[in-house]
């Protein structure tokens, strides 16, 4: 229960009143205090009394459009809540919708009209979860104000937080369908007579040039089959945007920048490679992959719908690499096997002492084996990191590393606000290489 | 259809019954109760559109409550009985009949409170006594909040 502004003024005029009585023995200012705590004491009993009448009234039916959902699609929740209104007493009705999910449109605070019958109102709005598994809505929350309190009740019983919204994983690493679904099997073989290279084979349809026909495999199997061919090719380079948090402020300026970059970038790699990947991160957490996009249109709506500042449900703080530790630890190792001064070595195997405890407590992070898997479907030779550099960037070195490991050519570009009398920073890989660790 | 406030009857009671307590008991310095009075129908004028009004009229009420409760505490029973009034109607807490009781309510634990004021020689009994009652009332109301919170947020009470 919370004094409004109005009650506040009047307790601290019978405190004041009280303590003058008190401190001149006066019976008359006495009773102007009392009489105002009566007062105040009063209406307080009766506001309790009305939000407890109010309360018991309330009933709450949520429905889902569909009741699983994937990680990252958005639903329709529709929330029907009946309550009876007393006069003089204002309620606010705040629908909580499940921890770890975005509202994307829609209301999710209803203002009820003070002194009116039993009356039902309708919440309806879009949620997107961020996180499978199976979630409960938080329930509803009720603001009660009149002219001298305001209380809050939070409304979490099993009526008013189902039902339970189950979240399926998101597809995103999953391997995208291949050929295999019609029947054909890899072969990826070089041909020695030209440049093309055989990628499949598959079954003969009618209209299928009969010059691609391979008659040895026909022969031996009894049925037509057809060559696929694929000729060599270079790979687009992978984009890869980390997103800053929407939970935090993040300089206007650079963001535009990094938008008209990737923007640029994007229309380029399309105009040159006839398709692009991009995948958008917000710290250590996979936001959208689009993967092989060929057209432009599309890809831009895709990139206007994604770049703006996300959501993180998942956070690092300086979290380390596990394979700079172990360097760090060997780097330790050697350079105390050639130290003479005892102090230096002390010193190092402290160091190595301290590597190796962090090493031991820390595990992969899920980030690593998303991106991991996110990155074995893709065909690159390059890729390109657009990020803000605000915030923690130790995510950077997760996404760096896996890349490097697949001889891909990493380049980190931090873009920043111009300043005056210095250039914005181009960073690369070698630049970043002690954030993370 | 009457275009009659309802707290001017309740005002109207105030004027007249402090001019007339005035003129009965003839106190010395008899010049601060209608001073105050005329303070308090100054704010209640002045503040019809200004935010937080109940406020500066319970402020007013309190120093016209003291001023003459300091003449006799029947006469100050009485303004506070009328005052609060005036603030109930005036914020539309006694429109309608259910209010009634509560305004009865106070009103008579109000007349607890003088008749207790009364029969003490100091101030320091009936405060403490006073204090007691606010206390125990605050007790039983912080255990009553708890059980309520707790039965709605989806455990048992």
């Amino acid at each position: 229960m919370q004094l409004r502004r109005c009650s506040q003024g009047i307790c601290l005029v019978t405190l004041l009143l009280i303590a003058g009585a008190l401190a001149l023995d006066d019976p008359a200012l006495l009773f102007a205090g009392s009489a105002l705590a009566v007062a105040v004491l009063g209406q307080y009993l009766v506001f309790d009394r009305d939000i407890r009448e109010i309360a018991s009234s309330v009933q709450c039916r949520r429905t889902l459009g569909r009741n699983m959902v994937r990680r990252g699609t958005s639903l329709l929740v529709t929330t029907r809540i009946t309550l009876r209104g007393l006069p003089r007493i204002h309620v606010l009705i705040n629908e909580l919708p499940p921890s770890k999910t975005l509202v994307m449109d829609g209301e999710t605070t209803i203002d009820t009209v003070p002194g009116s019958p039993e009356q039902t109102y309708l919440c309806r709005y879009r949620i997107v979860p961020l996180i499978h598994g199976d979630l409960r809505f938080s329930g509803i929350e009720l603001t009660f104000k009149n002219f001298f309190f305001s209380y809050t009740l939070r409304l979490s019983r099993e009526t008013e937080t189902g039902p339970v919204l189950s979240v399926l994983p998101a597809g995103l690493f999953q391997a995208p369908s291949t050929d295999s679904l019609e029947g054909s099997r890899d072969n990826r073989k070089a041909s020695v007579l030209s440049t093309v290279d055989i990628h499949s084979l598959r079954e003969y349809q009618p209209g299928d040039d009969l010059r691609h026909v391979d008659w040895k495999i026909s022969a031996k199997y009894n049925k037509m089959y057809i060559r696929k061919y694929s000729s060599p090719t270079s790979h687009p380079p992978l984009l890869i945007v980390d997103l800053p948090w929407c939970g935090a402020p993040c300089p206007e300026k650079a963001f535009a920048k990094m938008i008209s970059e990737v923007t640029g970038m994007v229309t380029d790699t399309l105009q040159s490679f006839q398709h692009i990947s991009i995948l958008f991160i917000s710290g250590p957490n996979i936001i959208h992959l689009i993967r092989e996009e060929k057209n432009p249109a599309h890809c831009l709506a895709e990139l206007k719908e994604w770049m703006h500042p996300a959501e993180r449900s998942v956070h690092f703080y300086r979290m380390p690499d596990r394979n700079d530790l172990r360097s760090m630890i060997r780097h330790c190792e050697d350079a105390g096997s050639r130290a003479q001064d005892p102090r230096v070595r002390a010193v190092l195997e402290t160091l190595k002492d301290r590597y190796t405890g962090i090493l031991y407590c820390q595990r992969n992070p899920a980030f690593a084996g998303q991106v991991t898997r996110t990155l074995s479907q893709l065909l690159l030779t390059n890729a390109y990191l657009f990020t803000l550099g605000c915030g923690d960037t130790s995510h950077i070195r997760h996404v760096v590393r896996p890349l490097r490991t697949c001889q891909v050519q990493v380049t980190v570009r931090v873009i920043e606000e111009a300043r005056e009398g210095r250039p914005a920073r181009r960073d690369t890989f070698s630049a970043v290489r002690g954030v993370g660790a | 259809m009457s275009t009659f406030p309802p707290e001017y009857r309740f005002l109207i009671l105030l004027a007249l019954g402090i001019i007339g307590i005035t003129a009965y008991l003839r106190p010395d310095t008899w010049y601060p109760a209608p001073a105050l009075l005329l303070l308090f129908l100054g704010v209640y004028t002045l503040t019809r559109s200004w935010p937080d009004r109940g406020f500066y009229i319970v402020c007013s009420g309190a120093l016209l409550i003291a001023g003459t409760g300091a003449i006799n505490i029947w006469a100050g029973l009485f303004t506070a009985w009328m005052t609060a009034g005036t603030v109930c109607s005036s914020h539309g807490l006694l429109r309608e009949k259910p209010d009634l009781p509560y305004f009865l309510g106070f009103c008579g634990v109000t007349f607890a409170v003088a008749l207790l004021i009364e029969f003490s020689n100091h101030v320091l009994l009936p405060l403490s006594i006073l204090t007691a009652g606010c206390v125990i009332v605050l007790l039983v109301q912080s255990v009553r909040v708890y059980q309520f919170k707790k039965h709605y947020s989806g455990g048992e009470s």
